[in-house]
């Protein structure tokens, strides 16, 4: 029996009074899921903000003079961006504000930025600065008034040690895990703005690589080796896996009956269909197509409502602007998450179709055609 | 289509109900069987075991000299398709498919009806049983007579040697009684083994042989 013939038998019912509540109360499931895992996305957003800033990927040793050798070495460890002898810098910016403030690294050949507006470095005091630049605090957030963006930054200075930069260039910085506040100056001009040279500085590629390079490092016998504390906060993790499970034990109880009353509403037609010659596979393949529409549906209905409604709010009070703050997490809505819920209900659906045909096609036909 | 030592025992959780108790006999193509009985005498009971709904507790079924005991739930599926026809009381029409659809479904599992052909050949039966201007009418849209001749037609889709029927008439007034009972007469006359439950009398102008079943035994 192919699919064609299998569509052909459940077009006619497919828009039947339960079937339509079904997919109602699917949507709303639909709805909870993508609104719970999107807030959940979002705390983690807020709560993480803190730690995934540039300076949490930075290593530091304790080291007097490091020699250019051993810098060499350090830079050919895998996941590391650079190591420099000396501090990444930090500086206030802008009006003196006391919360604002850029990074400053310099920009080793190893590190692969893209350029979006302007030219890459090539002058003395030439600085590139992320597309979306935003050197501000996350309270500073609401105000987008001081929000630069794309050309607006070029040509712009920034004085650092007396030495005034001019930004000739910008990149796109969540493409390699940059903050809205990280700029890049050239190796030399660097070196001159390094005082102390008491420190080396490494930065590696993504936080969670942070402990394989640190025990690259023991292994080459340094040993004054610090990092910024991260504490990283599981209970929320944990909450929000429970609630998830919650969802979905609620969604497959919900499943489960309206696809148990279906079964049951139509033990005739598949009573019927099983005396004239039809398998338990071929009628369980007809529920289970029936049900996958079903579910598919609703499934696309809530999604592009979501979208819609989502935007429309964060556009609207400009929250989306905090998702480029940082990029390690950002508050968009997280397609993959939505993926996976959809994925999931298939699976649910595939468990509660499958279990639920084996219980009431397998009594005698006989019997099914007799219940009503 | 042949039955021996046939028993059938419905198992509550109070107590046993012997439905059935040793009954043989050997159905013929080219007749129409009528079994009847009193109410609760086993005669759904056995017209449901020869089409293959309903297990039995012991005996032996041979359908077309094949012995079925041993087979699985999908080898029954397929002699159900092959070989039985079943009506019920109900007619059990699909509310959503027209007349013609109805008559369609179970050629849809047959390979060997070729898809350009199910509706011709659907139109063809239902034709056949005097409905050719409710071809295209929903269930609701006929009455009872007319129901279960698509019902009977849908039975035919396939072709089968065996056609059941479990008190067919129970639903008609005696116009269509008549109607129904001619139609299963004409298929017993083109060579098809034709067996009916009933409690109508007037199927003893039509039947070839009567069967009488009391308390599960079947008396000739
Ligand atoms: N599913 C069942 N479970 C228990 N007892 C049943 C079941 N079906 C039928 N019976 C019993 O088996 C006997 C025969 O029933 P049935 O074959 O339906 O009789 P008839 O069709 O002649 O009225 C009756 O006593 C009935 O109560
Ligand atoms: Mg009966």
């Amino acid at each position: 029996m192919n699919l064609k013939d299998q569509l052909w038998i459940i077009k006619s019912r497919l828009l039947e009074k339960r079937n339509l509540l079904f997919m109602l109360v699917l949507f709303f499931v639909f709805i909870v899921i993508i609104i719970s895992l999107t807030f959940y996305n979002c705390i983690k957003f807020i709560n993480y903000s803190d730690i995934v800033k540039p300076n949490s990927r930075n290593i530091y040793i304790e080291i007097d003079n490091p020699s250019e050798e051993s810098l060499k070495q350090i830079n050919q460890i895998t996941h590391v961006i650079f190591a420099i002898s000396g501090q990444t810098y930090q500086i206030g910016f802008f009006n003196n504000k006391s919360s604002n403030h850029v990074y400053i690294t310099p920009l080793i050949e190893k590190e692969e930025i893209t350029l979006i507006n302007g030219k890459n470095l090539k002058n003395k005091n030439d600085m590139l600065c992320p597309n979306n630049f935003y050197p501000y605090d996350f309270k500073d957030i609401i105000d987008t008034k001081n929000y630069l963006k794309g050309k607006e930054v070029l040509n712009k200075t920034v004085t650092i040690n007396n030495e005034v930069f001019t930004i000739v260039g910008t990149y796109d910085a969540p493409k390699i895990r940059n903050t809205t506040y990280n700029c890049y100056i050239s190796e030399k001009d660097f070196q001159k703005l390094v005082t102390n040279h008491n420190n080396i500085t490494i930065r590696v590629d993504k936080l969670e690589n942070r402990n394989l390079v640190i025990q690259e490092l023991k292994k080459m016998g340094y040993n004054n080796i610090n990092t910024q504390y991260i504490n990283f906060n599981n209970n929320l993790i944990y909450t929000g896996i429970t609630i998830i499970l919650i969802i979905l034990f609620i969604s497959f109880a919900i499943i489960y009956n309206f696809t148990k009353k279906k079964i049951r509403y139509h033990l005739n037609n598949y009573g019927i269909l099983k005396a004239s010659g039809y398998k338990n596979k071929q009628l369980f393949h007809i529920e289970l197509l029936e049900n996958l529409i079903i579910g598919t549906i609703c499934f696309m209905i809530s999604t592009i409502s979501f979208i819609i409604v989502y935007n429309s709010i964060v556009t609207n009070i400009n929250i989306l602007n905090i998702a480029v703050y940082n990029s390690e997490i950002t508050l968009e809505i997280n397609y993959f998450y939505i993926f996976i819920s959809y994925i999931t209900i298939l699976i649910l659906i595939y468990i509660a179709t499958k279990y639920l045909t084996h219980k009431y096609l397998n009594i005698s036909i006989h019997y099914m055609l007799k219940e009503e | 289509m042949n039955i021996e030592n046939l028993c059938k025992i419905y198992k509550t959780k109070n107590d046993e109900v012997k439905a059935l108790d040793n009954v043989s006999y050997e159905f013929k193509p080219g007749k129409l069987y009528a079994i009847m009985g009193h109410s609760g005498s086993g005669k759904s009971t056995l017209i449901s075991i020869l089409g293959l709904i309903e297990t039995y507790t012991s005996g032996k079924i041979t359908i077309d000299k094949k012995d079925i005991s041993k087979l699985k739930d999908d080898e029954l599926s397929d002699l159900r398709m092959k070989y039985i026809g079943f009506v019920f009381q109900d007619f059990y029409l699909d509310e959503h498919l027209k007349a013609y659809e109805n008559v369609m479904l179970p050629m849809l599992i047959n390979k060997e009806i070729k898809k350009e052909e199910r509706k011709e050949k659907a139109i063809k039966l239902l034709t056949d049983l005097g409905l050719k201007d409710r071809i295209n009418h929903f269930p609701k849209e006929m009455s009872g007579g007319e129901q279960q001749r698509v019902a009977i037609a849908r039975s035919l889709a396939n072709a089968p040697e065996i056609i059941l029927a479990d008190d067919p008439t129970g639903n008609l007034d005696e116009e269509n009684e008549k109607l129904v009972f001619e139609t299963l007469k004409d298929l017993a006359k083109k060579g098809k083994c034709v067996i009916v439950v009933t409690h109508s009398e007037e199927i003893k102008k039509y039947a070839d042989e009567i069967l009488k079943i009391t308390k599960g035994k079947l008396e000739s």
